[in-house]
């Protein structure tokens, strides 16, 4: 990556850059300090030794508490509510000026929360205060209602913070075909709700749109990565946008999924229909945004077998709409599994 | 304080504003190494604010750019009470480390200084380069090991600046670094980044010239950083 590339990556997308970016309240250098005791914390050979007890904990810092939150965000913080068992009626570790880290739950009481759309919401209810929701290794980062950023392990700070290995958003192709071996191999299947019976958990796309988002971001090195999907309640927002840094030109991916979950069906004619949809959904977006040079239809497919989509009118869709759509079959056996079937077959 | 013979008004005033945002920081003391370091940097990077600072002359040395003249100035600060040295080790004839801080006679002259907006300026570049090197010396890459401790860890990411690097690499020992020359890779780079985001209305936030500085100052500092992980993974 050259290093005019590489500069506006960080001045655009890095957590400190997005953080500045989108809040006018704090200064930018007294944020910068806030993430980086954050990552410290997270870091200390307390919190990674005790790693495995903790449950899933957000911190909510009110803007008010910035300036000391050096002193603040130390490894005796989390021992405190550790030790305490304080995680049992709460997982809001809540500081302010006024309770420099209340173990009381002030603001936000005898309340647990772990998904990002629930504290996006909560977050939007306290434009003030930063939500950083800590699961293990991973950050996340709220702030006034929108998701701002995410670290996925923030141990690994090549992949959050280097560039070396990311490529660019031309190259689609690649990109998909990367992600292909990347969810196969990295991907927690959590959204499976009953793995030996195929069925998906309520609502999937979230999960799904969310996870192919965070590969994104960390893996192109000259775009802007944009996505709604992870402030609030926006089920029908499932675009993720790239922009091109230097062309301006924007990069489309639109998620769908088909199969079964616990409270909707796409299978047969319907999994057809709603493939069909995404294409549907790809026109109106290239009606709508002259910029864009390519859009990708990325459908997760749950169904029982690793049948092909019969795509409509596909010889007259738009030359931008990525052919063929990229379709990701969602297994659901282990990998030896799946060897030893087919070694059975080959010898039938 | 003009009474004072002081050879160079301008550097002494920059030192104070270093060693005065070093408290401020609540860090005990700042090294040599350090206000080198910070001197380097905000003298590299004051074109993305247009700062004017004074006049000196970076050397490329064993231990990253230096500029000898810094010292006098120091010993004179020193000398005349507004500069304490905090604490002294000599290790060979001629090498000594030594860290030094603000004494109240010091604060009191940035406090009168800064009531002119030119010097108010240069005392908010000190500070947020300052504050800055403080962030970026604490994180986590820089948590374990390696040659420099504490506040000098800072010199990882000095390393990593291609102005610097390009002099280290291409001419002889102590040459000389000169940072606002057209091609130097860092000037280039900040004109660069200046035409991107007001091409691209980047910081069209309502915030002040500052403000909106700082956010490309953070760039820079986070951007030497990503080159050091790169080349720490190369390695």
């Amino acid at each position: 990556m050259n290093d005019r590339t590489r500069l506006i990556s960080t001045i655009q997308n890095s957590i400190f850059a997005k953080l500045t970016l989108k809040d006018t309240d704090t200064h930018p250098i007294e944020n910068t300090k806030l993430l980086t005791s954050v990552l410290k914390l997270l870091h200390s050979k307390y919190y990674q030794t005790n790693i495995d007890s903790f449950p899933p904990f957000i911190l909510a810092i009110d803007n008010d508490s910035i300036s000391s939150c050096t002193k603040t965000l130390r490894p005796e913080l989390l021992e405190k509510f550790y030790t305490e068992d304080r995680f049992n009626e709460s997982n809001f570790i809540e500081i302010s000026s006024k309770n420099s880290a209340s173990i009381e739950n002030v603001k936000f009481g005898n309340f647990t929360v772990d998904t990002p759309d629930v504290l996006s919401d909560i977050s939007e209810d306290n434009p003030k205060i930063k939500f950083f929701l800590v699961r293990k290794n991973t950050l996340e980062l709220f702030y006034n209602g929108k998701f701002i950023s995410h670290i996925q392990n923030i141990c690994n700070e090549n992949d959050s913070r280097g560039y070396n290995s990311r490529i660019s958003i031309i190259n689609t192709e690649d990109i998909l075909a990367r992600y292909k071996l990347y969810f196969k191999s990295k991907v927690d299947p959590i959204y499976w709700k009953n793995k030996s019976q195929r069925i998906l958990s309520d609502k999937p796309e979230r999960y799904l749109a969310q996870v192919f988002y965070f590969y994104l971001d960390n893996l192109i090195a000259d775009g802007k990565v944009d996505t709604e999907t992870l402030s609030g309640s926006q089920d029908n927002k499932l675009d993720i946008r790239v922009v091109h840094f230097f062309t301006n030109k924007v990069y489309i991916f639109e998620v769908k999924w088909i199969g079964k979950s616990e409270k909707t069906s796409y299978l047969n004619l319907k999994a057809e229909e709603r493939a069909n949809s995404g294409i549907e959904q790809l026109k109106i977006y290239l009606e709508e945004d002259f910029e864009c040079e390519t859009c990708v239809l990325i459908l997760y497919d749950g169904r029982d077998l690793d049948d092909p989509i019969t795509w409509v009118d596909e010889e007259n869709w738009d030359k931008r709409i990525h052919k063929p759509p990229f379709r990701l079959f969602l297994e659901s056996e282990s990998a030896s599994v799946r060897a030893t079937r087919a070694s059975k077959l080959n010898k039938n | 304080m003009n009474h004072i013979p002081f050879n160079n008004y301008s550097r002494a005033n920059e030192l104070l504003y270093i060693l005065n945002a070093t408290k401020r920081e609540d860090l005990d003391s700042i090294s040599k190494i350090g206000i080198q370091k910070v001197l380097y940097l905000a003298n590299l990077l004051a074109p993305v604010k247009n700062v004017i600072l004074s006049t000196l002359r970076f050397l490329s040395y064993t231990r990253g750019p230096y500029a000898p003249d810094v010292q006098n100035t120091l010993d004179q600060l020193t000398a005349n009470g507004f500069v304490y040295i905090t604490t002294f080790r000599e290790f060979k004839a001629k090498s000594s480390v030594a860290t030094y801080s603000i004494s109240t006679a010091g604060e009191a002259v940035v406090n009168k200084l800064t009531v002119n907006p030119k010097e108010d300026e240069k005392k908010w570049w000190f500070e947020s380069i300052l504050k800055l090197s403080a962030i970026y010396s604490d994180q986590p890459a820089f948590l374990e090991g390696g040659s420099y401790s504490g506040f000098d860890k800072i010199v990882n990411l000095v390393y990593e600046d291609d102005t610097f690097l390009n002099v280290k690499d291409n001419l002889q020992f102590a040459s000389v670094i000169n940072l606002k020359r057209e091609d130097a890779p860092t000037f280039t780079l900040i004109n660069f980044i200046k035409n991107y985001v007001s091409e691209n209305k980047l910081l069209d936030n309502g915030k002040n010239e500052r403000w909106n500085a700082e956010i490309v100052l953070i760039g820079f500092f986070e951007f030497l950083y990503s080159k050091y992980l790169d080349n720490l993974s190369n390695e």
